[in-house]
């Protein structure tokens, strides 16, 4: 963890105070989450990354690397790991670890909508933001709805951010549609669900 | 029907209409550019953009609504209502679409820079025939916000195959079907996407 996730979050009063604010909120986001130079290592390969693309038009647009680098596989072991479980857990207040994780990379015109099929089963949803730049008129944030559309929780691209969003039985997920504002520029995170 | 411009009316028009609309691709469709008297749509546009309308955002859209037109006071749009909704004009698309209606409901749209529809197929009791006026003007392709068709498999769609840029005084008419998917592009410029739209019910 050491080498990975910047040292503040490595203090015990910080976790403490994060899952305060998560008890409320139900959800939080961890600024500065890795250390600078895993940050920009990760993000520039992902920017760089070839790319394939999953199009159902009425369900979804979205990219993904093709292949991944030691770098960016480091941070999905990193999830999969016992000390990010233990993080999540700590501030979450309850034994979990990761089960699922999905890379992408959201470009102009990239979606999601809701759909049945779109949706996990609930537990946590844990975002690694490693978007570079992004100018937030472009959208491309993630919104979660209750049953009658109204907005729950929106997290908003964050540069090195870690977002940990409770989802509860009623509340589904989409990523609103990337517009021309994004220009050439990518949104890019790992995407992990804990339960 | 004096709305109407004369040349769609006459019976051999009206013929060759409804014997076209089931030929659209890839679902039943037709586009009727320069539909209505000019100086009467003319002002339905001018007196719609004086109304209020509310933003309106989801998964699937972003855009402006107005009210539906059936409830505003305006005479205008009061008029052209009437009209739409008349057993003349409601005759007239159940001849040309060979589908029954009996009914409409209308609200004005305005997408703005960045707004848009996502793919969907309209599909809910009673829709028959999902319409489209026009009253955008000065679009070309490079400024978005074309509705565009999509080509189903297996009842999925897959790709956009026809994009109609918008342009003023044209009414689309397509039939709602389990294949009727379609969408807004993005608007890409500053320009502001005009319609009155909803649907034909039966």
């Amino acid at each position: 963890m050491d080498s990975i996730v910047h040292q503040q979050y490595a203090l015990k009063n910080v976790l403490y105070a994060a899952a305060t604010h998560f008890e409320r909120g139900k959800s939080i986001q961890l600024q500065q989450f890795l250390r600078p130079e895993v940050f920009a290592q990760a993000s520039r390969e992902l920017l760089n990354a070839n790319v394939r693309e999953l199009y159902i038009p009425d369900r979804c647009r979205v990219h993904s690397p093709k292949k991944i680098s030691a770098d960016v596989s480091g941070l999905v072991r990193w999830l999969r790991s016992k000390e990010a479980a233990e993080l999540v857990s700590l501030i979450v207040d309850k034994q979990v670890r990761c089960k699922v994780i999905g890379i992408f990379i959201m470009t102009h015109g990239d979606y999601t909508v809701l759909h049945d099929q779109n949706q996990e089963l609930f537990g946590y949803d844990v975002i690694l933001d490693l978007t570079p730049d992004w100018d937030n008129r472009a959208c491309g944030y993630h919104s979660y709805v209750d049953g009658n559309g109204a907005e729950l929780v929106r997290v908003a691209p964050a540069m090195n951010a870690l977002t940990i969003v409770k989802r509860d039985k009623n509340a589904m997920k989409f990523l609103k549609y990337v517009n021309h504002h994004a220009g050439n520029d990518k949104r890019i995170f790992l995407q992990a669900r804990f339960a | 029907m004096n709305w109407v411009h004369p040349e769609y009316l006459d019976a051999p028009a009206i013929k060759t209409l409804s014997k076209n609309f089931p030929k659209g691709k890839p679902f039943p469709h037709m586009v009727l550019r320069e539909f209505f008297s000019p100086a009467k749509i003319k002002r339905v546009r001018e007196e719609l953009l004086k109304q209020s309308f509310e933003f309106k955002e989801a998964d699937l859209f972003r855009f402006h609504q107005s009210q539906d037109i059936s409830t505003l006071s305006n005479e205008t749009l009061k008029e052209f209502y009437a009209f739409f909704s008349s057993k003349e004009f409601l005759a007239y698309i159940s001849a040309i679409t060979k589908t029954k209606v009996n009914a409409i409901d209308m609200s004005g749209f305005i997408y703005s820079s960045t707004d848009h529809l996502l793919p969907h197929d309209d599909r809910l009791e009673g829709r028959r025939i999902a319409y489209v006026v026009n009253l955008s003007q000065g679009f070309t392709k490079k400024d978005g916000g074309a509705l565009s068709f999509f080509e189903t498999k297996q009842g999925k769609p897959t790709k956009i195959v026809q994009s109609f840029t918008p342009t003023d005084n044209t009414l689309f008419l397509f039939k709602v079907s389990k294949k009727s998917f379609h969408q807004v592009d993005e608007v890409l410029s500053d320009k502001k996407r005009v319609t009155l739209a909803g649907w034909f019910h039966g």
